[in-house]
């Protein structure tokens, strides 16, 4: 829902037509900037709705991935309880759109489509653009404080998970930070790797 | 049999994470190489609108050259192809 909240207020606060304009003018003619306007419009709803699929297959990615460290260890935890963590912890991407708002609303001026896209507080952000592969664009702006807090919350869920589940062999936060490195870590590793394979092949 | 299972998986991911790790860094070096080969033009040859054979080397490398490439049955591409180069007074071949 918050997912949904915080795009539509992007799309309602800075999504104007002559971002298109300032955005495509030297690429295409306005005819053609028009007709990708209209397309648009006409199809801007789909963006709301795939956002709670988007959120649903990233919480269930880390899931996933949680559960093949758990299997790792000799802890037993049900899938539906680490999905239940990491569902909690994804509110974390709730306070990252949160802040590309306010970063947007007060200290940012857009004036193209490209000033809308940036992760806040990341490592990207520190950066030159134009400097930087568009390859590495994307693992960059990955190191941010909330992919970091994000890491820290789920290894805190989980200490609460495994005490619940295992009485007998519970783990220190220390521990649970390791196990969501190796575990949640290895996960991303691969799926930046993936992603970077993708748009090499696409581009 | 565990024990088997999660030896597959760290292979499994080793496998697939080595394979993606490879065709990246294969990828992006090709990437820049041909980045880097169209830097610089290459030396061709090609028939003039007159008919005669022309090489880039009889050209000035000190000075712009602006190469319009069009079809030589398109009269339109070809007048126009003209008046560009007339307005930038450079010599058209």
């Amino acid at each position: 829902m918050f997912g949904i909240i915080s795009a539509f207020s992007i799309q309602y606060l800075f999504i104007e037509d002559y971002l298109y304009y300032q955005t495509f003018g030297e690429q295409i003619t306005s005819d053609q900037i028009a007709k990708m306007l209209q397309i648009s419009k006409k199809y801007y709803w789909l963006g709301y709705v795939f956002v709670p699929f988007i959120i649903l297959i990233r919480v269930f990615f880390t899931s996933i991935f949680l559960y093949i460290g758990i299997f790792f260890t000799n802890l037993k935890i049900e899938f539906s309880k680490l999905f239940k963590v990491a569902l909690f912890a994804d509110f974390i991407f709730v306070l990252s759109g949160l802040a590309k708002l306010i970063i947007l609303i007060f200290f940012k001026e857009v004036s193209t489509l490209e000033d809308l896209q940036f992760t806040p507080l990341s490592v990207m952000e520190f950066l030159d653009y134009s400097k930087v592969d568009p390859l590495f664009i994307y693992p960059l702006s990955l190191i941010n404080v909330f992919e970091l807090l994000y890491f820290l919350v789920l290894a805190w869920l989980l200490v609460g998970v495994i005490k619940e589940v295992n009485e007998e062999r519970s783990v220190n936060f220390g521990k649970s930070l390791k196990l969501v490195t190796a575990s949640y870590g290895s996960g991303l590793l691969l799926w930046v790797v993936f992603v970077m394979f993708i748009s090499l092949n696409l581009t | 049999m565990k024990k088997r299972l999660r030896r597959a998986l760290v292979l499994v991911f080793f496998i697939v994470g080595g394979f993606l790790v490879f065709q990246v860094i294969q990828g992006f070096s090709e990437n820049k190489e041909a980045e880097e080969r169209i830097q610089s033009i290459p030396q061709v040859e090609f028939v003039s609108l007159a008919g005669e054979k022309v090489s880039l080397r009889d050209f000035d490398p000190a000075k712009p050259m602006v190469i319009v490439y069009f079809h030589p049955e398109c009269d339109y591409c070809k007048y126009e192809a003209i008046a560009g180069a007339d307005l930038q007074s450079v010599p058209v071949i």
